[in-house]
């Protein structure tokens, strides 16, 4: 089920958001060896075993419901409501702190100091008049030719691929000062320090990662054909620093011929050739950035994801990436990047 | 079209000319084929190298903002992006609990339900 637009109606989002206490998880949680692992193999969950799961648990462990399919929320809420009071009235079930959770939340969460960046991917078209448009289940082929699409696959409730996909970048304090130039001045050029560079070429701009089937969070060096990203100071003035960023990626193989004069959807080569733009803004008494958004757009063919379901559009398609601030108050926007196991894997991936 | 038509022609042209200085027995029509073949790999290996996967899409100042907005989610897109999701077990169950709510909970195998898919 995951998100496919078909489940997450209006209707549905609104029952959950008035009825339950949504909470977001990772599958391995199922076997942490800590209460937490442990409330999830004693309510007799197997959250590990799909690619996707949802569940009904009441704050006590019993579960209402629990499929890989799209819940039924109003029967879900018919077996609630059946339950005795002293399971599901207002502070009825006593929730004691939890004894040997392994994970410090260091591990796991922003850097202290840090920016977090939101990041969204999204494939796109052309129209006919060359205008970006947005990819539906048609474009998307999962043979060369185009006959197999999405549009007729019976996967296609379960695949994300025509959504913008959403992750995180994180820089730590030490990194986004490394921006500020010490006496910035107009038209003052200098290139991003290379660990962000590499991390945003190798990482952030890597094509495999998105669209699911659990492609590499980070490309290897060698990946990457060419790449370079430039800041340059527009503007200085009292209450703001504003930087351009630009740049550019090659990454992966140069495209085929039949790819260019698009004759194929390629299924086992893939490239991706954005050029990256982007504006910050840096407020010099506050010591903070207001603004971090960044596009990278370009040429991009290969499959949408790294398995063989994962589908392919025709010759070279525009794929796009945006980033922007976020201010990290929400926990959805505390996750780790990608599929990152710690905080540290992931910048390590620069070191 | 035509300006590559005629770039083409005067570039067969060439060819020829410096086919037939460098090999001064070769005749002319075996010039013209061998000129050919050179230009047709040259044109291929321009085709595939000089595509400027930038250009297609342009991206400037103007066009960065209207290009930001349309990667982001649209309205109603991606509702499940609107639920105001928990990712902590203990802060759901004492949430669910003080509000007399059951947990909604999603996870994903080899990620963070929430995240990348």
């Amino acid at each position: 089920m995951g998100r496919a637009p078909a489940y997450w109606s209006e209707e549905n989002v609104k029952l959950i958001i008035d009825n339950f206490v949504p909470l977001s998880v990772h599958g391995a949680d199922q076997r942490r060896q800590d209460a937490v692992g442990q409330f999830y193999r004693d309510a007799g969950l197997n959250l590990d075993k799909f690619e996707a799961v949802q569940c009904c648990v009441t704050a006590g462990g019993k579960v209402l419901e629990a499929t890989y399919l799209g819940i039924d929320l109003q029967n879900t809420l018919e077996k609630w409501q059946a339950l005795p009071e002293s399971e599901r009235a207002l502070g009825a079930v006593k929730i004691a702190n939890p004894g040997g959770v392994n994970i410090q939340p260091t591990e796991s969460t922003p850097p202290a100091g840090g920016l977090i960046l939101k990041v969204y991917t999204r494939a796109f078209m052309r129209d006919d008049a060359g205008q970006l448009c947005y990819v539906t289940g048609k474009n998307l082929w999962l043979d060369e030719a185009g006959n197999r699409t999405l549009e007729s696959d019976y996967h296609n409730e379960r695949t994300a691929a025509h959504q913008a996909q959403p992750d995180h970048m994180w820089l730590t304090e030490a990194e986004w000062k490394s921006l500020i130039p010490a006496n910035p001045r107009k038209d003052d050029q200098f290139p991003m320090p290379t660990s962000i560079t590499d991390r945003i070429l190798r990482w952030h701009l890597n094509p495999l990662r998105f669209y699911g089937r659990y492609g590499p969070d980070a490309l290897d060096r060698h990946t990457v054909r060419a790449g370079e990203l430039t800041l340059t100071v527009e503007a200085v003035a009292p209450h703001a620093v504003r930087l351009r960023l630009d740049g550019f990626a090659r990454l992966g193989q140069v495209p085929p011929a039949a790819v260019v004069e698009r004759k194929i959807a390629s299924l086992d080569q893939w490239g991706y050739e954005p050029r990256v733009l982007g504006f910050l803004e840096y407020e010099p008494q506050q010591q903070v950035f207001i603004r971090f958004d960044i596009v990278a757009m370009g040429e991009h063919f290969g499959r949408l994801g790294n398995g063989s379901a994962a589908p392919s559009r025709l010759g070279l398609q525009p794929l796009g990436m945006s980033f922007e601030l976020v201010k990290g108050d929400q926990p959805a926007d505390r996750i780790l990047p990608g599929r990152a196991a710690n905080a540290q894997s992931y910048f390590d991936v620069s070191n | 079209m035509t300006q590559v038509l005629a770039d083409s022609t005067a570039a067969l042209t060439q060819g020829v000319l410096k086919v037939m200085s460098l090999v001064p027995n070769v005749k002319p029509v075996t010039a013209v084929l061998l000129a050919a073949g050179l230009l047709i790999a040259s044109a291929s290996w321009r085709v595939v190298l000089a595509q400027p996967a930038t250009d297609a899409v342009k991206l400037n100042a103007d066009t960065f903002g209207p290009i930001h907005q349309q990667i982001r989610p649209q309205p109603g897109e991606s509702r499940w992006m609107e639920i105001p999701w928990l990712t902590d077990l203990h802060a759901a169950r004492q949430k669910a609990a003080a509000e007399g709510k059951p947990l909604f909970l999603m996870a994903a195998g080899k990620a963070i339900s929430i995240g990348m898919c």
